[in-house]
């Protein structure tokens, strides 16, 4: 009887233990199931897309507001030589602003990112090294966040800027540049640092080959001006607005 | 009736528990299970053929569950499905010992048959 009790006893504890598990992981199963399925759908950052597209739409109706009321000036300016060179000086500071000419600052975001240190084994050693791809792709990416000052390693990108591959460093506006690169971006930070973020992003693609990438955000940050100058040789202005020409 | 009550202890336990096994570990837990299960179905298999030892159940239980364990780890480490090893021989070994338990119960249930018909 005493060896009988033993056996039950044991044989329970056992199927406690069973029991326990069994209904831990059904909860777990389901809530990890649950953790996929939300991690797979992407509705919420689409439709973060398309609020900011949304914005965007707005941003250039304000802008198309803001170049007809240009025009209707120019055209009463023209008549009325006084405010005339007041507000052509504000039109050009406000155009140097826009064509990178100025040194600018604002929030924004900056991006730090250097070779990998030591390679691993499977690695070749193009593999390890930052290509002007990378930044080109990154910079592409802070444009369409809505970046409006961008610089590497404090060289402005402009509307001609070019980010070309030489040996082992990058050419950015023809300066010569070796790791590690700071990228720069003034803009919304909060919106430049989740398009960095973003899953199967730029950032993320980079990180899954080993480099080291840490982004800050600034309350205040100083991009300067674009150093060069830019001499347009072929492309001349379509002349549109006749009252303007008068 | 021992038996139920300790099952029931441990599904309240499992319910009230506020954990749940994150990802990672889900295949252990899942191996461990099978373990246990087949430790539980040797143990009735043997009660019917009168052959239950305590200690044999005993560490069997332990032995098995560690090497469960132990070859689900090392087949993530070496990324080939080691515990399908375990899952094989729980699996069949499962269906064995259900089976000898499947005749013990129906020898029984067949000669009680033939006594209430010879009376």
């Amino acid at each position: 009887m005493m060896k009988n009790n033993k056996v039950q006893l044991s044989v329970g504890i056992v199927i406690l233990i069973l029991a326990f598990l069994i209904t831990i992981q059904f909860k777990s199963v389901t809530v990890n199931n649950e953790q996929r399925s939300k991690q797979n759908l992407r509705v919420d950052e689409l439709l973060g897309e398309l609020k900011k597209e949304r914005e965007q739409n707005e941003d250039l109706q304000k802008q198309l507001d803001a170049l007809t009321n240009d025009i209707a000036q120019y055209r009463t300016d023209a008549e009325q030589e006084t405010d005339y060179s007041k507000f052509l000086s504000e039109q050009l500071r406000r155009a140097e602003l826009m064509a990178g000419f100025v040194d600018v600052e604002g929030p924004g975001i900056s991006i730090q990112l250097s070779d990998i240190g030591n390679r691993s084994p499977g690695l070749s050693a193009s593999d390890t090294l930052i290509h002007d791809e990378d930044i080109r792709r990154i910079i592409n990416e802070l444009c369409a966040a809505g970046a409006e000052a961008i610089s590497v390693n404090d060289s402005r990108i402009i509307s001609t800027s070019a980010v070309r591959c030489v040996g082992p460093t990058i050419l950015v506006n023809d300066t010569k540049m070796a790791p590690p690169y700071v990228i720069k971006a003034i803009g919304k930070s909060n919106q430049l640092e989740a398009a960095m973020n973003l899953n199967g992003g730029v950032i993320d693609n980079m990180k899954v080959w080993g480099f080291s990438i840490s982004i800050t955000k600034h309350k205040k940050l100083t991009i300067p001006k674009y150093n060069g100058t830019v001499n347009f040789s072929s492309a001349t202005a379509i002349e549109t607005v006749k009252g303007a020409k008068q | 009736m021992i038996i139920a009550i300790f099952a029931l202890i441990g599904i309240l336990a499992g319910l009230i528990f506020p954990y749940h096994i994150p990802l990672d570990y889900s295949p252990y837990v899942a191996i461990v299970i099978l373990a246990i299960l087949d430790s539980v179905f040797g143990a009735i298999a043997s009660v019917t053929r009168k052959s239950f030892d305590l200690n044999v159940f005993i560490t069997g239980f332990l032995s098995n569950t560690f090497l469960a364990i132990v070859l689900t780890f090392i087949g993530k480490k070496l990324d080939v499905d080691l515990y399908l090893v375990a899952l094989i021989v729980f699996g069949t070994r499962l269906f064995s010992n259900f089976s000898t338990m499947r005749r013990h119960f129906l020898s029984q249930f067949s000669t009680k048959i033939k006594k209430k018909l010879c009376n």
